[in-house]
């Protein structure tokens, strides 16, 4: 487990009026951010990878529901094992629901059996802003060509009882293997649902 | 046992009447949910009316339908005997509730869903009516609790039904809060990311804070302003349009509508098809923002750090540093003098504004199409600048004195006179020097300013105004300040004559301005003026027959500018540009091309930075050959009445504005580029990325 800290202001090369939307099909290879270590990560480090960002956190009831029911890491483990690269990413604000320091994350995954491939705290809210993530789950693949292929929910049913998991159409899932079987993504675009992103005001 | 409890409740509808046509209310953690019933008694065949109410902490907020960008509609799920048909929820008119960058639709507050039940005409008398209801709803502040539970109400069927006046009431009430269907023309177009709304035949209100609530959330983008043009049959609203348009939308689209009636927020539930823009008309009004666009506090702060950095402007540092100088010799002196003095700075800025905005108005009101910078669509005016800016020039360099020729005049000797009068004349000169600089931030706020009833305006401008002379009279009342200023010495002049240099730059370049209003002839009557000028002042140096006709010399000079004319435009665009003109942008995109159009003048700066470090690069030019985009050019340096309502449709009042126009589309609006360009930025949006 990798732990990726965004510290300080991250500079993104992608610029996003206000608060627009991502578009699908967008290539996100330009995307860096820099640490506060001064180093500068760019998702183009993964390119040749399949990429999926998970917004999260703990403390939301819908990220509850895939938690507790195991269905998040599952989904976690297939798809890295597969060889893709999940980052799970935390953009709430110190002192708001869901922020976690580094220890804090250790904890967490050990506590949760968390199978992303790292954990990016983005305090600032600049990759959350990126990619106008605006709930917790919301989930984003890129694909090995570093193209944004898909971005929504991560399934078809918006409530929070982890009774409707069974029988719901998981959304990543399936373009998960649509990728594996060469094929374009069928559903590119859902809405996603959740609690709201905790970005600061 | 079930029949006991039964019993019982009835007994206590026979006993006890209000309390049980309420349900008991049950606390699910931050909200208190119970159902009212608008009847005790329900007579066969008789309709009914049974509303959630939920009382929710304060600050709290449910979910209304769509929940906008995050969240959980609430959700009442009925069981009813079969003798009953249940209905659908009357949702209440939901709020925006911004979170952040994030925009929910919901409630605060206790509102109340209504739910109209029928009972069926066969029902046995004396029977009762059990209804449960079980209700989930998504609770939110900072943190989002679901909270769910069971609601039971018990009523009585009779040959008569009996009301419960205070529920009813309160019901219906609630009911015709709500909003309701209205049958209006209504039509919306996508094109791209951008989304247009029309509404025609519109009810009484006040529209001009219009909000379009979808159904359907993936129709546009919740956390984008809309923003609203009113237009004589209608209004229109635009906005960006979410992923649901990637499929298109087949069926029409329902969502509700809200606008003010008499200063109370209604909504109207109102039925869009996709198909061609309504005509509305909105040329003729101005457009008004709502959502998270710029607000008059917003517009207010703007103009008020626009000012402020006004002061950097290379036109207006020269007349600001200069003035500090003299002020850090008053300090030397006396503290009283620097602040009299920086009044009297900040007096004249605040003249000079106001007549700027007086007469702005006044033209205005005489319906002429105006904005910021129409002082320099006049090439007299222009003239008469460029040569009050070579004045200064000569008089920084030394080529005459006003005030005493020693260094200690610098500053004072500015505008023309020591003491206030020259301080408050200072004033004058700083802004009508700092006109053509307008920083480009402060085009939003001006904009939005002249939009507003005059109140607003004289707001924005007075914040403007205070922005503008903030740091001088910062200068003379923070202590330290004034005596850390380095102390009066021959380098002043120095420094004065090098100040001077950056003075006939800026006049060279209102020269070039007129040359293109009034052509070479124009250009040149301003030369000759200069010359006049520059002889005056030369001659005011002698005594005697000689001083007087150097008099008679500054009248020619400042004569010689009312004699420029306007004249057309030479016609020597580069090829590949054109004149802009409505007629040519539908024309070329009926064509199928794409357009771009710059909306531009010769007197602005901004816009010439942005055609000189930005379009004119060859990563550009290739770009708008390669895409085939056509360039438009609408040239805003004389006054143009289309152009001026072309600019006020996007909410502008001044230039530069772009706007792109994608091929292949029919959307009614551009999407407008920011003010400061990049190269990057205009090569992916013509490349469509």
């Amino acid at each position: 487990m990798k732990m990726i800290t965004f510290a300080t202001a991250a500079v993104l090369a992608l610029s996003t009026p206000a608060f627009a939307k991502i578009t699908t099909g967008t290539s996100v290879a330009d995307m860096t951010v820099v640490d506060s270590n001064g180093a500068s990560h760019n998702l183009s480090d993964f390119a040749g990878k399949r990429v999926v960002l998970e917004w999260t956190n703990e403390g939301c009831p819908y990220v509850k529901k895939h938690y507790n029911s195991n269905n998040m890491q599952d989904l976690q483990r297939d798809a890295t094992a597969d060889g893709a690269v999940w980052l799970a990413v935390i953009s709430s604000v110190p002192g708001k629901q869901g922020h976690k320091d580094n220890v804090q994350v250790v904890n967490w995954t050990a506590q949760h059996d968390v199978a992303a491939t790292a954990v990016i705290l983005d305090e600032e809210g600049t990759l959350g802003h990126a990619f106008s993530a605006r709930t917790t789950p919301h989930m984003y693949i890129i694909d090995e060509d570093q193209t944004l292929v898909y971005q929504g929910a991560i399934d078809d049913n918006s409530s929070s009882n982890p009774a409707t998991i069974d029988g719901a159409t998981n959304y990543v899932r399936e373009a998960l293997a649509s990728l594996d079987a060469g094929e374009a993504v069928a559903v590119t675009d859902t809405q996603p649902y959740g609690c709201s992103v905790k970005y600061s005001r | 046992m079930r029949a006991l409890f039964l019993t019982l409740l009835l007994w206590l509808t026979a006993t006890t009447g209000a309390l049980a046509t309420s349900s008991l209310p049950i606390d699910t953690g931050k909200v208190e949910a119970s159902l009212l019933s608008s009847h005790y008694t329900v007579a066969p065949g008789e309709t009914f009316q049974i509303a959630l109410k939920t009382e929710l902490d304060d600050h709290w907020h449910t979910y209304w339908r769509n929940p906008g960008d995050s969240g959980e509609p609430v959700q009442i799920n009925w069981t009813v005997p079969g003798t009953v048909t249940t209905g659908d929820i009357v949702w209440p008119l939901p709020a925006p509730i911004p979170t952040g960058p994030i925009i929910n639709y919901g409630f605060e507050g206790a509102p109340l869903f209504p739910v109209d039940f029928t009972l069926a005409a066969d029902a046995a008398i004396g029977s009762v009516i059990e209804v449960e209801a079980d209700v989930y709803y998504l609770v939110c502040k900072d943190i989002c609790i679901p909270e769910n539970g069971t609601l039971r109400i018990i009523l009585q069927v009779a040959d008569e039904s009996e009301l419960n006046d205070r529920n009813a009431a309160a019901i219906a009430e609630a009911i015709n809060v709500a909003p309701r269907a209205l049958a209006i023309p209504a039509a919306m177009q996508a094109n791209g990311a951008a989304l247009s709304l029309q509404f025609s035949d519109l009810p009484a209100g006040d529209f001009s804070n219009a909000y379009f609530f979808p159904y359907d959330n993936t129709l546009l983008i919740h956390s984008d302003p809309q923003t609203v043009s009113l237009g004589e049959s209608g209004i229109q609203i635009d906005t960006t349009a979410s992923f649901g348009w990637g499929e298109g939308f087949s069926e029409p689209q329902q969502g509700v509508l809200a606008f003010d009636v008499k200063g109370v927020r209604t909504g109207r539930i109102v039925t869009i098809a996709t198909g061609p823009a309504l005509s509305v008309s909105v040329d003729s009004l101005l457009p008004t923002t709502s959502g998270a666009s710029i607000t008059l506090w917003g517009a207010i702060f703007g103009a008020l750090i626009g000012g402020l950095i006004l002061n950097l402007m290379p036109c207006v540092f020269p007349v600001f540093s200069l003035k500090a100088l003299s002020l850090a010799k008053s300090a030397h002196g006396e503290r009283k003098t620097a602040r009299r003095e920086a009044w009297a700075y900040a007096g004249g800025v605040f003249a000079t504004f106001a007549v700027l905005v007086i007469a702005l108005m006044v033209v205005k009101a005489g319906g002429a199409a105006m904005g910021w910078g129409f002082q320099l669509q006049n090439p007299i005016i222009v003239g008469l600048l460029a040569l009050l800016l070579f004045a200064v020039g000569l008089n920084l360099i030394g080529v005459f004195d006003v005030a005493g020729g020693s260094y200690q005049g610098a500053g004072a000797g500015l505008a023309g006179k020591g003491g206030l009068t020259g301080s408050f004349f200072t004033g004058t000169l700083a802004v009508l020097v700092a006109t053509p600089c307008t920083a480009p931030f402060m085009a939003s706020a001006i904009g939005y300013a002249l939009a507003q009833p005059i109140f607003f305006t004289v707001l924005v401008f007075a914040a403007l105004a205070a922005g503008f002379a903030a740091p001088f009279v910062l200068l003379a009342y923070a202590p330290g300040l004034l005596t850390k200023l380095p102390k009066p010495g021959p380098w002043m002049v120095r420094l004065r004559e090098v100040l001077a240099f950056p003075m006939f730059a800026a006049a060279i370049w209102l020269v070039w301005v007129i040359g293109n209003q009034a052509g070479v002839d124009g250009m040149a009557l301003i030369l000759l003026a200069m010359l006049a000028l520059a002889l005056a002042v030369w001659l005011l140096q002698r005594t005697g027959l000689w001083r007087w006709i150097g008099v008679v010399m500054i009248v020619l000079a400042m004569a010689l500018p009312f004699a420029a004319r306007t004249a057309p435009p030479s016609g020597s665009v580069d090829l590949s540009m054109e004149a802009w003109s409505p007629e040519r942008v539908a024309e070329l995109r009926a064509g199928g091309q794409a357009v771009f159009v710059d909306f531009t003048a010769d007197w602005c700066v901004t816009c010439k930075v942005n055609e000189r470090l930005v379009m004119k690069t060859d990563a550009v030019k290739q770009a708008f050959a390669d895409t085939n985009t056509a360039f438009l050019i609408a040239d805003w340096t004389n006054k143009n009445d289309m152009i001026a309502r072309e600019l006020e449709s996007y909410g502008r009042a001044g230039v530069p504005l772009y706007l792109y126009f994608p091929s292949g589309d029919n959307v009614v609006k551009g999407q407008v580029l920011p003010q400061v360009l990049t190269v990057d930025r205009v090569v992916n949006m013509l490349k469509g990325s």
